[in-house]
């Protein structure tokens, strides 16, 4: 009875295609598309660093990676929506500094970031720089320093995480500085060149054009590393200060991904940021492509919780 | 200017006048899409130009900027919903008209003086850019705080009918702007506890929601006998104004030109704010300000030049100091910066070519987009035959998605279902809603900006009076005030006037 059998076949075919997906998850995975969640706009430095990635990761799992902008919430809109999400492993998003360490101090998040996330991996790092105008006497971190105790200065820079390089050298040198929030990385920038403000303390995406052109002048790499374009300027700890900005960004999944599709994508992240093409186009944006996984990732962030506590503390920002 | 004939000579070649195309006509058509803006639009197809040559992929990318700008008009006009929030303006006269059977006047006149500013924007960005730029620099937080204090006193002007009707909802855009976040401190205000709110609300849901969706909800609600309002044109050039109206509308454009492109200039101003400082100022100007909110000609044809001319004066800090007026811009300078250039003062004498190939394609952009718009504005007219019973279910829709794809949120689809049904109830006891818009967008930047002053004084107010943009802007405002204080002789007329 051939037909018999042929429609018995395709009852079976029926049956395991819809039952696939819940069964064997992680063995079918990726079957259908990716959604990656970034918490920022179209076209702000994540959403273009996300879309450099998910075109890479596209081409290794041979799936369908959509990049999801959920702005809002002072960023923290996205890891809600990426901790409510089924952790099927088709969901995934964009955690960093904020999500761990400063949001849930200032804000109530509707989430507890060390249990809701399940980290894949860290792939990039922002690059921070203290700049002051290029018209400016002060030409040197020592100059600064000096400065601010005859004369309290000011500095642009948008957020908490930006600023802790600022409040431990003011910590370690009793220098008088004054943090001005400004909104966007590049007001912020606009705000130095203008002389509006005495100094600026931003990520090497908003500056490098105006150091560039000769607006500003880098004092100093406020990273633990030093800028690639600019070797020669040191950074704030080679000058005697122990004080850097943290700037990691990481991608996660929601807590209870079976860890076979973790392992997957994180495998997946690690290839992806091992392209030079990937490095290029990151490297372009000013932002230091940097593999980290998962594990090591949440250590990282762990270690950064202490000096963005005392940012928050002194600033007046810790309301939670 | 042998410069600019190079430029000429690079977009002249088949396939970048392709991509220019490409970039005009999608930018008209997302124009259209409510909701859907050229921010998104841009970020999706920036990955596909990772492969193209750099000045074919800015001049595609900007096109659809530049587009947006025309294709907004079509929706505000016909439908009464902001295509884009730089045409929310156009919907107070805009629609009026077409309410009167002028819908291919309008939209004739709203292309030809787009046309005109973005010509006249692109004119000024070749041959003023560099002392432009640096001018931008001199305005800090002080000098933003006094130019949002004089769009303030503006407000005055805006209005008509009853004063405190106006100062109501002057005070509803306020309180509305003081949603989210506190702007220093980052501190949750006035969320209720709702989360999704700790981001403000956006402009998006309450653009569509008090202007699209209550129009709906209008239609809705009315007698069957009135629904047949919207006449379409009769003439096969229908799009062609009449010689008054034509007249009427030379001074708008050339104010709205000049209005536009200042404002563009400056970082966080922009589109938005241009077409309602506009509109204000036609207002004032006009020998019929009691036509204002029924169909003024004026009223459409400077916003919409405005628009237009600002999105041209914007292009001016960002090719030549590396810095974005806005989120679009912020977008375009990311795509510089993934194909290795770096725009700021330099690009004149690093990369020529391509500063002039970018401004060059800008002409000729414009120049497609009069071609496009034009001829298909007999087809757009052609919407207002459908049954408004089939009409108002399928706009609901398109706002619906409009407002849902900006952030992705459920959330947001709400607050619009909730700002329409309170832009109804408003509007029909007579209150100006553009108001509300336009006290929300300067609220909330005239707060920031007095803050950072006062971070960066310590608290001196002395700081708002510290440099000559700073007294300037200030005089500005005092006869602003001042000449609204002049008894009016004219009787007051309620701006919207509810349908029927």
């Amino acid at each position: 009875m051939p037909a018999g059998i042929l429609r018995f076949a395709m009852g079976l075919a029926l049956l395991l295609g819809v039952a696939a997906p819940g069964v064997a998850g992680a063995d079918t995975w990726p079957s259908r598309e990716i959604t990656l969640i970034n918490n920022f706009p179209p076209g702000a430095a994540t959403d273009l660093t996300a879309r450099i990635l998910a075109r890479s990761i596209e081409k290794q799992l041979g799936q369908t990676v959509v990049v999801k902008n959920v702005p809002g919430g002072a960023g923290q809109l996205g890891p809600a929506e990426l901790a409510a999400s089924k952790p099927d492993g088709y969901t995934m998003g964009l955690v960093g500094t904020s999500t761990y360490l400063t949001a849930p101090h200032m804000m109530d998040v509707p989430f507890d970031a060390w249990k809701a996330f399940s980290p894949i991996a860290q792939a990039s790092e922002l690059r921070y720089g203290l700049a002051v105008p290029s018209s400016s006497p002060i030409k040197s971190v020592e100059d600064l320093i000096a400065a601010s105790k005859k004369k309290r200065l000011t500095y642009s820079s948008t957020s908490p995480n930006n600023v802790v390089a600022l409040f431990q050298l003011a910590k370690l040198t009793g220098a008088n500085l004054r943090w001005v929030v400004f909104n966007g990385g590049n007001e912020a920038v606009l705000q130095a060149v203008g002389g509006h403000v005495d100094a600026v303390l931003q990520s090497a995406t908003e500056m490098k054009p105006q150091i560039e052109a000769g607006k500003l002048r880098l004092l100093a790499s406020a990273s633990p590393a030093r800028w690639a374009e600019y070797p020669e300027v040191k950074t704030l700890r080679e000058l005697g200060y122990d004080a850097s900005s943290p700037g990691p960004m990481g991608y996660a999944f929601p807590a209870g991904v079976d860890p076979k599709i973790r392992d997957r994508m994180e495998e997946a992240f690690k290839g992806a940021l091992a392209d030079p093409e990937v490095q290029k186009q990151i490297q372009a944006l000013g932002i230091v492509p940097e593999y980290r996984s998962g594990t090591d990732f949440i250590k990282y962030l762990r270690d950064l919780q202490q000096p963005l506590l005392v940012v928050l503390t002194e600033s007046g920002m810790k309301t939670r | 200017m042998e410069a600019l004939l190079g430029g000429f000579a690079t977009v002249f070649q088949p396939m970048t006048l392709l991509y220019c195309f490409i970039g005009v006509f999608l930018g008209t058509v997302v124009g259209i899409l409510p909701g859907l803006g050229p921010l998104t639009t841009i970020a999706i197809l920036l990955p596909i130009t990772f492969k193209m040559d750099v000045t074919s992929a800015i001049i595609m990318l900007s096109g659809i900027y530049y587009g947006v700008a025309y294709g907004g008009t079509i929706t505000s006009v016909l439908m009464r919903i902001p295509g884009e929030a730089s045409s929310i303006v156009t919907c107070l006269d805009g629609y009026e008209m077409a309410r009167k059977g002028r819908a291919g006047a309008a939209l004739g006149i709203a292309a030809l003086g787009s046309f005109f500013a973005g010509t006249v924007g692109v004119i000024a960005v070749s041959f003023l850019s560099p002392p432009l730029a640096s001018a931008v620099l001199a305005f800090g937080p002080a000098e933003y705080t006094m130019v949002m204090l004089a769009g303030l006193a503006l407000v005055t002007y805006f209005s008509s009918g009853s004063r405190f009707k106006a100062l109501l909802m002057v005070g509803f855009g306020l309180l509305l702007g003081c949603i989210g976040s506190d702007p220093l401190a980052m501190t949750p205000r006035l969320t209720f506890g709702v989360f999704h709110l700790s981001g403000g609300v956006d402009l998006v849901p309450l653009a569509i929601g008090l202007f699209g969706i209550s129009e709906v909800l209008s239609m809705a609600l009315q007698k069957p006998e009135n629904l047949k309002v919207l006449a379409p044109p009769s003439r096969l050039l229908g799009f062609l104004p009449s010689r008054t109206e034509a007249r009427r509308s030379v001074g708008p454009v050339a104010r709205g030109t000049v209005l536009g492109f200042l404002v563009g200039l400056l970082p966080g101003g922009g589109a938005v704010l241009s077409t309602f400082l506009s509109y204000a100022v036609e207002r004032k100007l006009s020998r019929h300000p009691e036509e204002f909110g029924r169909g003024a000609v004026e009223g459409l044809a400077g916003p919409e030049s405005a628009n237009n001319a600002a999105t041209a004066g914007a292009f001016v800090p960002l090719l030549c100091m590396g810095i974005p007026a806005n989120a679009i811009t912020a977008l375009l300078l990311g795509a510089f910066m993934i194909h290795g250039v770096a725009p700021g003062p330099t690009i004149l004498e690093r990369q020529p070519e391509l500063f002039w190939g970018v401004v060059a394609s800008m002409y000729i952009g414009n120049v497609m987009l009069l071609i496009l718009n034009l001829p298909l504005v007999g087809l757009f007219v052609k919407i207002l035959e459908v049954p408004r019973a089939y009409l108002a279910p399928l706009i609901l829709i398109i706002c619906m998605i409009g407002v849902y794809s900006t952030n992705s949120a459920a959330a947001d689809v709400l607050l619009a279902a909730l700002f329409g049904v309170v832009g109804y109830v408003l509007r029909r006891y007579g209150y100006d809603l553009g108001l509300v818009i336009l006290s929300y967008v300067l609220g909330a930047i005239f707060e920031r900006s007095a803050r950072q002053a006062l971070a960066i004084s310590d608290g001196d107010l002395s700081i708002f009076a510290s440099s000559p943009l700073c007294i300037a802007f200030a005089v500005i405002t005092a006869v602003l005030l001042a000449v609204a204080l002049i008894p009016r002789r004219r009787l007051p007329v309620p701006a919207l006037q509810p349908p029927a």
